[in-house]
């Protein structure tokens, strides 16, 4: 294996964009099924900003 | 280096972000949409929204994908578990792109974001503890 320390901190960090990403996914089924933008929910806005920010 | 899978992946994905780039890009210009107000929403236009948010998540979503790609090749995967995983992502953002643009039931997107995470958490547990073993 090369790159170990690269390698074992980006499956770090995709599995917290996963779990990021499904607590914006969850928040949009809990209101109904919301897919287009944020429904105007302060939660959901901050999750989707929280995935936003980290993925940038 | 000599990364032939994940080169020809990352190449056909910069086409489809050109694509869902110029997709956008027409409807904005079609509407005279002031591409400083209303980013997110589509402006109130459905179709635009839809571009967008197309062309935002392969933005957000492909370059990650493709350096995890990119380290699982590099760090020695067989070529066929390669292959494997270039075509999940590959399926899943394609899956996404046309479930946005044409198709107005999320049941494709959704069905393409959860591909997307299965890549991401395989490639995630692989990095990790691949890298972690071997050491």
């Amino acid at each position: 294996m090369t790159l170990p320390i690269v390698s074992i901190l980006a499956g770090v960090f995709i599995l917290m964009l996963v779990a990021l990403s499904l607590s914006v996914s969850m928040r949009r089924i809990h209101l109904g099924g919301i897919f287009f933008g944020d429904a105007n929910d302060d939660t959901l806005r901050r999750k989707i900003r929280a995935q936003g920010n980290f993925i940038e | 280096m000599n990364l032939p899978i994940t080169s020809v992946l990352a190449g056909f994905m910069a086409l489809l972000i050109m694509v869902l780039n110029a997709h956008m890009s027409a409807r904005q210009i079609q509407l005279g949409v002031d591409v400083f107000k209303n980013y997110t929403d589509g402006a109130g236009d459905d179709i635009l929204g839809r571009r967008r948010i197309a062309f935002m998540s392969a933005v957000l979503n492909i370059p990650m994908s493709i350096i995890l790609l990119g380290l699982i090749e590099f760090g020695g995967a067989s070529r066929l578990q390669v292959i494997i995983l270039a075509v999940t992502l590959l399926i899943s953002r394609v899956l996404h792109a046309t479930g946005c643009l044409y198709q107005p039931l999320p049941q494709i997107r959704t069905f393409a974001v959860t591909i997307q995470y299965g890549y991401f958490t395989v490639c995630g547990l692989w990095l990790m503890f691949g890298a972690y073993y071997l050491f």
